[in-house]
């Protein structure tokens, strides 16, 4: 049994929920720094307190599953992404800190401000993280060869802009769905901004990264149907998503953004795959051993499910519109 | 078919399979099909 492979298979997955689920809640904290009302703040923050934390789960386990299953690739990319990902986990911190202490001092505007950059300092992050991988990482040997600035070029500029309005689209469609009146109405008018910006942004991200990586442009070439067909779908989603703003099915936005993203990071696999450390090394060269493999897989095969329940249980018991008081009533 | 295609129908298969099964699941679970 191709080991590697199942493993890769499991860090793809984390990483599609946790840009999934985190990404709604992102795009809501980013979203608070545009919204003055202060009752529509806190109808923004309740809709995600009760899931934002274990939708994070997700990032841990991809984390963990590089480590243990890829050591290689995480010895280089690591040192080639320290700054983004060290500012990235000091703004989960914040976004952390700022949720309890809003709650606790009573203080909503100064701690919204904290949660909402927070939000945004970590999804742009992200994004040039991404940006980073589609660019290259220089490797020499088995360790990563360049520079920790690498990541802070251009390209990983626009990727992460375009990270944060997909977030945003995803965050303005949570609120669609979970909440009414002012904070709906928002929501409505974000979708109709957040969702062309995304759209030009990701346009602008895809022919920059064809120009700037020969690879991406070789890809491009020997997989244009599959390529095509996952473009295609991606704006008949967002075709779909546009259509249902203000429409009378509160879910469909949030479906067809979730289907676009997911089309996305798809697309993402099919540009990168074979290969974890883009268009450099192999899942099986930067390998750990089958053993290790095995106590990964066994791990993911009993943790899985369990996060899979809890995260499935909270958003049951918290299902529908979220209350204009909020949840503790 | 090269063994690169190979394992990347095996990857393309489990990756979609297992994001399809947990979107039906969510999907059923929530009720949301009837919301659609």
């Amino acid at each position: 049994m191709d080991l590697p492979l199942i493993s890769a298979v499991f860090a793809a997955f984390s990483i599609t929920m946790y840009v999934l689920l985190d990404g709604f809640d992102l795009g809501v904290g980013a979203l608070l720094l545009l919204q003055s009302h202060e009752t529509s703040r806190n109808h923004m923050v309740d809709s995600i307190t009760p899931t934002w934390d274990g939708n994070e789960t997700w990032l841990i386990m991809t984390g963990v599953t590089l480590l243990a299953g890829f050591p290689v690739a995480y010895g280089i990319l690591m040192p080639a992404f320290y700054i983004p990902l060290t500012v990235m986990l000091l703004a989960l911190g914040l976004r952390g800190v700022s949720f309890e202490f809003r709650a606790q001092m009573k203080q909503y505007r100064q701690w919204d401000v904290v949660l909402g950059i927070g939000s945004i300092v970590t999804a742009c992050m992200q994004g040039l993280i991404l940006g980073g991988l589609i660019q290259g990482v220089a490797i020499r040997g088995d360790t990563f060869g360049g520079s920790v600035f690498d990541c802070l070029r251009t390209f990983p500029f626009l990727s992460a802009a375009c990270v944060l309005a997909g977030y945003v689209v995803l965050g303005g469609c949570w609120l669609y769905l979970k909440t009414a009146e002012e904070s709906r109405h928002f929501a409505e008018r974000t979708l109709r901004l957040a969702l062309p910006a995304f759209l030009i942004l990701f346009s602008l991200a895809c022919v920059t990264a064809v120009s700037i990586q020969p690879e991406v442009r070789a890809v491009w070439k020997t997989h244009a149907v599959s390529l095509a067909t996952i473009v295609g779908m991606m704006a008949l989603a967002a075709v779909v998503l546009f259509d249902g703003i203000g429409k009378r099915s509160d879910l469909r936005p949030l479906i067809a953004a979730l289907s676009m993203v997911s089309l996305g990071i798809t697309g993402l696999a099919v540009l990168i795959f074979p290969n974890i450390v883009p268009f450099r090394l192999s899942l099986w060269e930067a390998s750990a051993s089958r053993l290790s493999h095995i106590f990964l897989l066994g791990g993911a095969i009993v943790v899985t499910p369990v996060v899979l329940a809890y995260s499935a249980f909270a958003y049951w018991v918290f299902r529908g519109k979220t209350p204009a008081e909020g949840w503790e009533i | 078919m090269s063994d690169t295609q190979r394992r990347g129908l095996w990857f393309a298969s489990l990756y979609v399979g297992s994001i399809v099964v947990v979107a039906l699941i969510a999907l059923l679970l929530s009720g949301a099909l009837r919301l659609l």
